[in-house]
């Protein structure tokens, strides 16, 4: 892939903003972040005026806005709430995740934000940005191997097989949110991140895009939008042996129950190479002065095939984390020029978080 | 060379935990020492423990008493 120069003034306040998140992770570092400002979601969404479409205007809801950085902290912070509010999670009681990213982050936060423990059972795959990140919060990670049990598949399967055994020999010591099966990953969505679109586009949009990943984004701001209008939902689906993190390929993965249970609420899914997703990044970066994550990549990989396609209207994405945790996977794939890897690495390194 | 033993008591646990505190105590021990794991007798569970510990070439011998199954795994 080619690599030019993507540094500019604007590219430098970019940067700052990003910033952001990383400063609330420091203040729960240091026990400041109190409940109240705790507020999830309401993030803006960005006309992508400078990328070439003749036919579809292009959107981007800028999901890493959010406290913690990504979208996961809006179902992070329901499945919480709603389990506080059920009394089955209670100040006894440490929360544990199987996670390969995001959702570590954004529950590590969370938890630890209101005073409970938290543990992140992670794929030994997982980037060393995002481990360091939870073990700076100070949350326990364990991480599992691929022969580790027997009888699941690889990856995330051996993490929810140690997370659910370990809840199962410590009913009462321990609370798995479980983002796959949460009915509150889709309630969170389907009560915030819908509403929030259709209000902010006025209700002129015809076309929703996302990732599937749990199937929490695309089911739930899908169902919102289909009772108000005729959206067309689309998801993105990576290719099999992707390197998109936090999104799943439905040929090689099996379909998360949260996904399944409103699986019809998707119009159509596309596949999209890891080539096509990175180039996209890319193309977000020089264009937009935006340093999306590699999930935003597949996800306007996928506007540019419907516009390929010469459909028209308003197209709405979902650009749910930056750059921030993939300088490595960045520079293994040669997706961004060097000086502004390094500007990505600083910032998330040790000293910047302690 | 004194062989060292240690003990490793994983009873009550649901699988696969019992495997992963296993296999993190080998990690941690010193070369030479045996690890005494002892584990409910509960056939998913030794099952398990053992395909793991047979997948990454530890040496081990499973006893059994009235009650728990004795997994004695070397590390070399």
């Amino acid at each position: 892939m080619r690599c030019t120069k993507i540094r500019t003034e604007q590219f430098e306040f970019n940067i700052k903003k990003i910033d952001n998140w990383i400063l609330n992770i420091d203040k729960i570092k240091s026990g400041k972040f109190i409940r109240d400002e705790l507020k999830v979601g309401n993030t803006p969404i960005v006309r992508l005026e400078n990328i070439d479409t003749n036919n579809l205007e292009l959107y981007a809801k800028i999901e890493w806005l959010n406290p913690f950085g990504s979208i996961k902290d809006r179902a992070a912070y329901w499945m919480i709430k709603i389990a506080e509010d059920k009394g089955i999670l209670n100040k006894n009681k440490t929360v544990i995740e199987p996670t390969s990213g995001n959702m570590g982050i954004a529950l590590a936060c969370i938890s630890m934000s209101l005073g409970y423990k938290f543990t992140a059972v992670v794929p030994q795959a997982v980037s060393e940005e995002t481990k360091n990140l939870i073990r700076l919060l100070g949350a326990e990670l364990l991480e599992t191997s691929d022969d580790l049990c027997p009888r699941v598949g690889k990856g995330t399967d051996q993490c929810i097989a140690l997370a659910k055994g370990i809840v199962n020999s410590f009913p009462n010591d321990y609370f798995m949110p479980n983002q796959y099966e949460n009915e509150a990953n889709f309630l969170a969505h389907y009560n915030g991140t819908g509403p929030e679109i259709f209000n902010q586009m006025n209700g002129n949009i015809d076309y929703f895009i996302t990732g599937i990943g749990t199937g929490g984004t695309v089911t739930g701001v899908g169902a919102y939008l289909k009772e108000r209008k005729d959206v067309k939902i689309i998801a993105a689906q990576p290719q099999p042996n992707h390197h998109i993190q936090g999104l799943r390929n439905l040929q090689e993965s099996d379909k998360p129950a949260i996904l399944s249970k409103r699986f019809h609420v998707i119009d159509d899914i596309l596949t999209i190479s890891d080539e096509e997703a990175f180039r996209a990044v890319r193309l977000i970066a020089e264009k937009e002065k935006l340093l999306v994550g590699p999930s935003s990549g597949a996800v306007l990989a996928a506007a540019l095939k419907l516009e390929e396609k010469g459909l028209k209207g308003k197209a709405v994405l979902i650009f749910a984390d930056d750059a921030l945790k993939y300088s490595s996977v960045y520079r293994q794939f040669k997706v961004l020029d060097e000086e502004t890897l390094r500007s990505l690495e600083e910032l998330i390194s040790l000293q910047k978080v302690n | 060379m004194e062989t060292k033993k240690q003990i490793l008591d994983v009873r009550n646990l649901m699988c696969p935990y019992p495997s992963f505190l296993t296999v993190k105590k080998l990690n941690e021990v010193e070369k030479g020492t045996i690890l005494e794991v002892i584990c409910d007798k509960v056939e998913m569970t030794i099952n398990s423990l053992t395909t793991t510990l047979k997948n990454r070439g530890y040496k081990f011998e499973v006893k059994e008493d009235k009650d728990n199954y004795i997994v004695e795994v070397y590390k070399d």
